[in-house]
């Protein structure tokens, strides 16, 4: 009976010693410390959770100028249409730390939303507020993007420009190997657009010497083909286009529709337009 | 106090602390599930269909794990639904982004649907109601969808389209 007591006794102290700890270790933490422990117990729950949400909430309320839980908390609700909720909290992470997320927030406008001046807007002020520097917003070189957002708005010659700039700059860096290969057939379609058939098609070349399965660059390489009436060479890029196709190769995003995203009815629709043997 | 009163108190504290520290519930199956995450549609008996149903109302993964399809995609949609969507009058300083959100189930019956409006600057706002019912009844037209595929097995999915709106008429379909 006294050893049943003693054990009781050891066992409510060994409870009691425990809780006074775990409340002396969240009690010398700093706001910002508790924090970042919220934030770290989130990501052992998938994204959009009831449970990730709550912890994101309980960083935000432990630190309320810690940008990094309003990104996190924002993606969900954005990439589920809620853009209210998601860009309140997104544009809250911008203004904490605008050189961390500006380039986050213009490529969920430019791919998502395609809200091109907006898109144009962060990037161009995060590459203003970060001078010699190339930034990479969400991996993709700036000048990418920025003739992108250009390209989607028909502002033709900025984003010849910005498109050139991404190429020159990356060539002159890492090698002509490290540049993103869709700058070549972007700027083919702004070429195009400008009335220089011959500059798209050697800007088609170029692509496809660099990347032979490009089925974008085959399509397009036959649109231009068929425009200076080469029918018989616009039919075999077609044709191409249509086997690397039908084989699963082309560009393709599970959250939102590409650019010019090829679909294969187009390819078949232009084959028959082009009457290929 | 008694023996035994002490020693449920101190187990069960112990436990409840323990429990705290150390059990970390993961939900089946590594996607979002439950009825309770961002964007979870509950049936609403004042203006769902009732013949539509979820296959499994726990496992309604995001439109991104498991992709759903509407003929080739957002092509088809669009081709479809171009005829009706040109008609529309426009309504000047009409502006903004309208989503219709909903479940496609398994068998590819669509249903459900909660509509979502921001402005151009993504705050709340509410489109006319004529023209919010038109892009609804526009979405209700989508039927026969390819349901999406959870572990080889078709599943319901949550599905989303916006209409990008500018003075009232539609000129994109996202995302």
């Amino acid at each position: 009976m006294k050893a049943l007591k003693y054990i009781a006794l050891s066992l409510l102290s060994l409870a009691l010693l425990l809780a006074v700890l775990i409340w002396s270790f969240f009690a010398s933490l700093t706001p910002r410390e508790r924090a970042e422990f919220w934030f770290v117990q989130q990501k052992g729950y998938p994204q959009g959770s009831a449970a990730e949400q709550w912890r994101l909430e309980r960083a935000i309320r432990a630190d309320s100028s810690f940008a990094p839980a309003f990104m996190e908390k924002s993606v969900s609700h954005n990439k589920r249409g809620q853009f209210a909720v998601g860009f309140a909290l997104l544009d809250h992470a911008v203004e904490i730390d605008p050189v961390e997320y500006l380039g986050y927030r213009g490529f969920v406008k430019l791919y998502m939303l395609r809200d091109y001046e907006g898109a144009l807007r962060d990037f161009e002020r995060l590459d203003s507020l970060t001078p010699g520097v190339r930034d990479a917003p969400w991996g993709e070189d700036i000048y990418y993007v920025l003739g992108l957002a250009c390209k989607q708005r028909g502002d033709w010659e900025r984003a010849l420009h910005y498109f050139s700039r991404s190429i020159e700059e990356t060539t002159r860096e890492q090698g002509e190997d490290w540049v993103e290969v869709r700058n070549f057939w972007y700027r083919a379609l702004v070429r195009l657009a400008l009335g220089d058939p011959e500059g798209a098609l050697a800007d088609l070349d170029t692509a496809l010497r660099l990347f032979p399965r490009f089925t974008e660059a085959h399509f397009w390489r036959g649109k231009v083909l068929a425009e200076l009436e080469r029918s018989e060479e616009a039919c075999a890029a077609a044709a191409g286009a249509l086997e690397l196709f039908a084989a699963g190769q082309y560009y393709s995003d599970k959250y939102y529709e590409l650019p010019d995203q090829l679909y294969r009815s187009d390819i078949e629709t232009f084959l028959q337009e082009l009457s290929c043997r | 106090m008694s023996v035994s009163v002490s020693v449920s108190l101190s187990v069960g504290l112990v436990v409840a602390i323990l429990a705290c520290l150390l059990v970390q519930c993961r939900p089946k199956g590594g996607l979002e599930v439950g009825v309770d995450k961002v964007g979870a549609i509950a049936f609403d008996p004042s203006t769902d269909d009732p013949a539509f149903r979820p296959c499994d109302e726990e496992r309604i993964a995001e439109y991104y794990r498991v992709f759903p399809r509407y003929g080739e995609g957002l092509k088809t949609i669009r081709d479809q639904l171009r005829p009706a969507l040109e008609t529309l009058p426009g309504i000047p300083g009409e502006n903004g982004y309208l989503t219709v959100r909903f479940i496609v189930n398994c068998e590819g019956a669509a249903g459900r649907y909660r509509i979502l409006e921001v402005d151009p600057g993504y705050r709340p706002k509410s489109f006319p109601a004529p023209l919010r019912d038109f892009l609804l009844g526009q979405t209700r037209e989508l039927q026969g969808w390819t349901p999406g595929r959870q572990e080889g097995e078709p599943s319901d999915s949550y599905y989303m389209l916006t209409f990008k709106i500018r003075d009232g008429r539609v000129v994109d379909l996202l995302p």
